[in-house]
């Protein structure tokens, strides 16, 4: 295998008419960058985003009202009284009553799972979510109700913000950062679009507001 | 391995044309593609400079591969990942089939890679022993009639619901589902099921990369279904299998070229999962792979670095090329023979193939150019093949009757009015064929094909006259 890296390597120095050798990268200058520009609020232009991606979403005051929206959550589909979430300090403590939380990965028997986001990017209206040990991943793809709880604060404008603000925080990424705009979905038969197709059939956002 | 047919091309078309529920199904989607991308790119004004940009980070980082191939190489160390490299399918299959061993595999869940459709690794992975189950939806009806993808990001393009229901009935009967189903989304619930228990029993995911970003070692995927992050997280190991074309070298390159991606793919803003995988996974998670490998591969892809075919290397996959395309949509993407169809797949296929095994692909273009105006990261599509078609000829590779017409076509092409009243035509008579009630057999069709694409009225001869004597023995 080694050698084919530098035949491989070599080869493609030469296809360029470069120097075997090793020079440093042309060190491209950063073209200024093309961004979609929109006017309406960032808030505004997510929360419609989000609706054409096929999410639902609701404003909250303050995190003490997440258990009451759960709880609406979980009976207007009709489901059990149980979540599986990824750790969230606020949330914990919260007063949950008859709703049950489980923290930790789905196995692949949780029907319903709770995470904070990273961050949300208005632009295309979509969620970042990051693994971390707060933060399976499996609880992104193996449930079928997808709860995300996103804070406004977290809310960006275009998607290279959000990989700014990685950078900053972050020496390298996490093993996995999930882009996520809407529930899964299929169109492979027939072109027809058909929500659930391996991973939740429901998202829903909760925008934390201030 | 590849084997491209080129010998059974016209028979291919012919058989196409004649295929009612092809015909029905690749009319559907034809509308559906190019309807949908029209909306996504009319509602963003930034779209063409968008496209000038996805172009130029491309073209950039291939001028430089050789070095952001290497830096790719040390992030992925860096963050505890490992990076083969291959220069030929079987190489990559080697490499794929070593980590596997290792990793005591049985099954594999294999999330949709084109590259791993080009180095036959399911085929590999069977006669090796261990089991590759096809996740995407698209791919996995495929995987059950045993055929290969008829279009890069819609595999199962060309079946309609009811071939779906009788190979689900057929498949899914032994596990127990009794009940012929016939809805959409019955259809697609029922396979859901079936394939959850294969992601959770799998030791090895293999997935195809979007993005290789070079400043944080990570592989990129853009899908719909969430099958692909399912194959990333699930088992022991993934393993990443990409041409090496894919490199970009920074996260906002990426940004630039994810906006373009789906718009022209499906005519969605962001497809719902785009990840970025980078390494195994960290102290203390509590899921995802404890392996992470990226198989690179070249398979004729440094020779078109070096040659005039460069351009097709910035090629990220969309799709759009072959949805516009008369000629794909009139046949569908088997009757290429060829892994990619359609016009990336007419000139990816000869560099990777060899031009002698598929000589035909080049001819079957009607250089009406709405490849070109759509592909987002602006390869001269019809350029390259009219390159493609002058080697064919250096290297006399073209028969008695191709020769003819393409010394007929040179003629044309140095005409342009002419030429482009030839083209217009060209459309409409493969319309017109495509139309016709199942009576191919009786046409000449590869002549009438040819004749159709680049017949001009030559001094002389009249069209008809010249048609009359391309008809096939
Ligand atoms: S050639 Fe252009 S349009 Fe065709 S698949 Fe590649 S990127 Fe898309």
């Amino acid at each position: 295998m080694s050698d084919a890296r530098a035949a491989m390597l070599n080869r493609i120095r030469a296809a360029l008419g470069q120097p075997a050798s090793n020079p440093s990268p042309s060190g491209r200058q950063a073209a200024p960058r093309i961004r979609p520009h929109w006017e309406e609020p960032d808030r505004e232009r997510f929360a419609a985003k989000l609706a054409k991606a096929g999410a639902t979403s609701t404003i909250l005051r303050t995190l003490e009202e997440l258990p009451g929206e759960l709880d609406r959550y979980l009976n207007k589909h009709g489901l059990e009284r149980k979540l599986l979430a990824s750790v969230d300090e606020d949330w914990t403590t919260l007063p949950w009553n008859d709703i049950r939380i489980d923290i930790g990965p789905n196995l692949g028997d949780g029907l319903v799972s709770l995470t904070s986001a990273y961050g949300g990017i208005a632009e295309t209206g979509t969620l970042v979510l990051l693994s971390s040990k707060a933060s399976p991943t499996t609880l992104n793809f193996l449930s079928e109700y997808h709860v995300v709880l996103l804070r406004e604060k977290d809310l960006v404008r275009h998607m290279e913000d959000i990989f700014e603000r990685m950078w900053k925080e972050m020496p390298t990424l996490p093993r996995t950062v999930n882009l996520i705009t809407g529930p899964s979905r299929t169109a492979d038969i027939e072109q027809t679009i058909q929500l659930g197709a391996h991973g939740p059939r429901q998202l829903h956002v909760v925008l934390l507001a201030g | 391995m590849m084997k491209p047919a080129p010998i059974q091309f016209e028979q291919n078309v012919r058989r196409a044309l004649g295929n009612a529920g092809l015909q029905r199904a690749m009319a559907r989607a034809k509308s559906g593609f190019i309807d949908k991308r029209r909306a996504a790119v009319s509602a963003l004004p930034e779209f063409e400079a968008l496209r000038e940009q996805a172009a130029a980070i491309k073209a950039h980082t291939l001028e430089n591969l050789a070095d952001y191939l290497e830096q790719f190489e040390s992030q992925v160390h860096a963050t505890g990942g490992q990076v083969h490299w291959a220069r030929t399918p079987e190489e990559a299959c080697e490499a794929v089939l070593a980590i596997c061993h290792k990793a005591g595999a049985r099954t594999v869940t294999k999330g949709k890679t084109m590259a791993g459709e080009e180095i036959g690794v399911n085929q590999a992975l069977s006669e090796a022993g261990i089991e590759p189950v096809e996740t995407d939806l698209g791919e996995y009806i495929i995987q059950l009639a045993g055929e290969r993808p008829s279009h890069i990001i819609a595999p199962a393009v060309h079946k309609t619901r009811e071939e779906v229901s009788e190979l689900f009935h057929h498949h899914h009967q032994p596990l127990g589902f009794n009940d012929r189903l016939r809805e959409i989304p019955e259809l697609v619930d029922q396979a859901r099921k079936v394939l959850r228990g294969r992601f959770l029993q799998a030791d090895v995911g293999i997935t195809g990369a979007n993005f290789l970003v070079v400043e944080t070692g990570s592989s990129v995927i853009v899908t719909n279904e969430g099958n692909g992050d399912l194959t990333a997280t699930l088992p022991r190991v993934h393993i990443v299998i990409a041409g090496i074309e894919k490199i970009v070298p920074t996260l906002a390159d990426t940004a630039v070229l994810l906006r373009v991606l789906a718009r022209s793919a499906t005519g969605q803003e962001m497809s719902a999962y785009t990840t970025f995988s980078t390494g195994p996974r960290r102290d203390g998670d509590l899921d995802g792979p404890e392996e992470f490998h990226v198989v690179l591969i070249d398979n004729g892809r440094i020779d078109m670095l070096g040659n005039e075919f460069r351009d097709m290397l910035r090629c990220i996959r969309c799709g759009a090329c072959l949805n516009h395309c008369p000629v794909y949509g009139a046949i569908g993407g088997h009757a290429y023979g060829s892994v990619y169809p359609g016009p990336m797949g007419a000139i990816l296929t000869p560099a990777i193939a060899g031009l002698e095994e598929s000589r035909d692909l080049p001819q079957a273009c009607t250089l009406n150019g709405r490849c070109n105006s759509v592909c987002p990261v602006k390869i001269p599509l019809t350029s390259l093949l009219r390159a493609l078609r002058s080697r064919q000829w250096d290297l006399k590779l073209v028969t008695q009757r191709s020769r003819y017409l393409l010394r007929i076509w040179a003629f044309v092409a140095k005409r342009p009015r002419l030429y482009h009243w030839m083209a217009r035509l060209g459309i409409g008579l493969l319309g017109r064929i495509a139309r016709g009630k199942g009576r191919f057999t009786a046409l000449p069709f590869a002549g009438a094909w040819t004749g159709a694409r680049d017949f001009p009225a030559p001094q002389g001869i009249t069209f008809q006259h010249a048609w009359k004597k391309q008809k096939l023995p």
